[in-house]
């Protein structure tokens, strides 16, 4: 091989920068920065490695069912994991993870994306005071 | 020409490898959940058909009495106050940018005798033939089989071709960030976002809601009309012949709005007219 001095490190360099991810993945734990979430207070719809990887089209289909199909029955979601019925909404989510901003957002921040979601769905981190009910219209109208 | 093969063999098995991987990558894991629902469209459709019923005597006099106590025209009576906070309608001081889902309308009857005038809620006719559905673009407005005209705020883009198509002009545009005009959320209801098109829906969570539950749906201001107002206003299912609503249709000349344009609207007007 010619200008072996130059080649075999040049190489080694490249391969180290190739396989980034999984050198870097493996140090994370006791180095570099792994997003913390806070513990939801329940169970969740679906099993927890698999919400992990398909959240996102989870929520597309509770969105398709809840809108397209609502006459249908379609806001009931059947859960493969539990076998339970949830209602398809956001809201569902907020019952058990309390905070979107130490939940969502930790990993959704750490690798830079910015669902848009939030934008016109509740969050609990609005802080407007919730609207009761027609009821608390007599302050209007006697 | 035998290296040549070689190459064409190399090749081929190249394109293989490089469109399994390609495929490999394309279909990640799908979904796996049912969606087995509870009825059919079709069975919906022979099932329910919601419309509303307004009893337009009932209505002026609640406005007229509205009106006397606060001495404010444009007083907003507990129908329209009761939309708008059940399904997060912002509220802007400049009325060009403020939407509307319901609005009551002032109309004179002009005649020698009895001159009178009168007060109408105008609001979404969740038409039979919505024109608004058939120009929408990206199929975001749509009409479900139970009649009720909804837009998917997923899919508009804010062209505003329907507002356009609408014969009623029941459909507003968000020019502000919704938020801004906010006072109170209700959590149960999405907000809208800058740059999409919104309108009455009858209140669909809750008659989803009510239907799953086997209870009588009832929209936020049919509800709040009964209770701080005359009672003007009646919800209900057509396809029940022993509904509230089809009793008032066999009983009373109504009036749909514009109904020579052949949308086929769902909101009937009783009493108006006078005598
Ligand atoms: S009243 Fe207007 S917005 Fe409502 S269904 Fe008819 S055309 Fe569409």
């Amino acid at each position: 091989m010619y200008h072996k001095q130059y080649v075999i490190p040049l190489i080694l360099i490249f391969l180290a920068g190739f396989f980034t991810p999984y050198w870097y993945n493996a140090m994370a734990e006791s180095f570099g920065y792994v997003p913390e979430m806070k513990k939801p207070a329940g169970e969740c719809v679906e099993n927890k490695d698999w919400m992990a990887a398909n959240h996102m089209l989870l929520l597309q289909q509770w969105r398709t069912q809840a809108i397209r199909h609502g006459a249908e029955g379609g806001r009931i979601y059947h859960s493969s994991t539990t076998g339970l019925e949830y209602h398809a909404s956001t809201n569902t989510c907020w019952e058990c993870h309390e905070s979107k901003e130490e939940f969502c957002d930790q990993c959704h921040d750490y690798v830079g994306i910015h669902p848009e979601c939030w934008d016109c769905h509740y969050t609990p981190s609005i802080e407007k005071p919730h609207y009761q009910g027609t009821d608390t219209l007599s302050k209007f109208f006697s | 020409m035998k290296s040549g093969g070689i190459n064409m063999m190399s090749r081929r098995r190249f394109l293989i490898l490089a469109g399994a991987a390609t495929a490999g990558a394309i279909l990640t894991p799908q979904i796996s959940a049912k969606t087995q629902f509870v009825e059919s469209p079709e069975e919906v459709e022979s099932n329910r058909r919601w419309a509303m019923a307004v009893d337009v005597d009932k209505c002026t006099e609640c406005m007229e009495e509205l009106i006397a106590k606060t001495g404010d025209e444009k007083v907003k009576p507990p129908c329209v106050v009761a939309c708008d906070k059940e399904n997060n309608v912002p509220e802007f001081e400049e009325k060009r940018f403020d939407p509307q889902w319901m609005r009551i309308a002032k109309l004179k009857l002009e005649k020698p005798v009895n001159a009178k005038e009168f007060y109408i809620p105008l609001m979404c006719n969740h038409c039979e033939n919505p024109p608004c559905v058939q120009v929408c673009l990206t199929k975001a407005s749509f009409k479900r089989p139970d009649g009720i005209v909804e837009i998917d705020m997923h899919r508009c883009i804010g062209c505003r071709y329907c507002m356009i198509a609408c014969p009623y002009g029941a459909r507003s545009f968000n020019f502000r960030d919704p938020r801004e005009g906010l006072k109170e959320v209700n959590p149960n209801v999405q907000m809208r976002t800058e740059g999409v098109v919104e309108k009455c829906t009858f209140c669909v969570h809750r008659i989803d809601d009510a239907i799953a539950k086997g209870e009588e749906p009832i929209p936020a201001c049919v509800e709040a009309c009964h209770k701080y107002g005359k009672g003007a206003l009646v919800f209900g299912n057509l396809k029940d012949p022993n509904s509230e609503i089809s009793k008032i249709l066999r009983e009373n000349i109504v009036v749909q709005l514009r109904a020579n344009l052949g949308t086929d609207p769902h909101v009937f007007y009783t009493k108006l007219g006078g005598e």
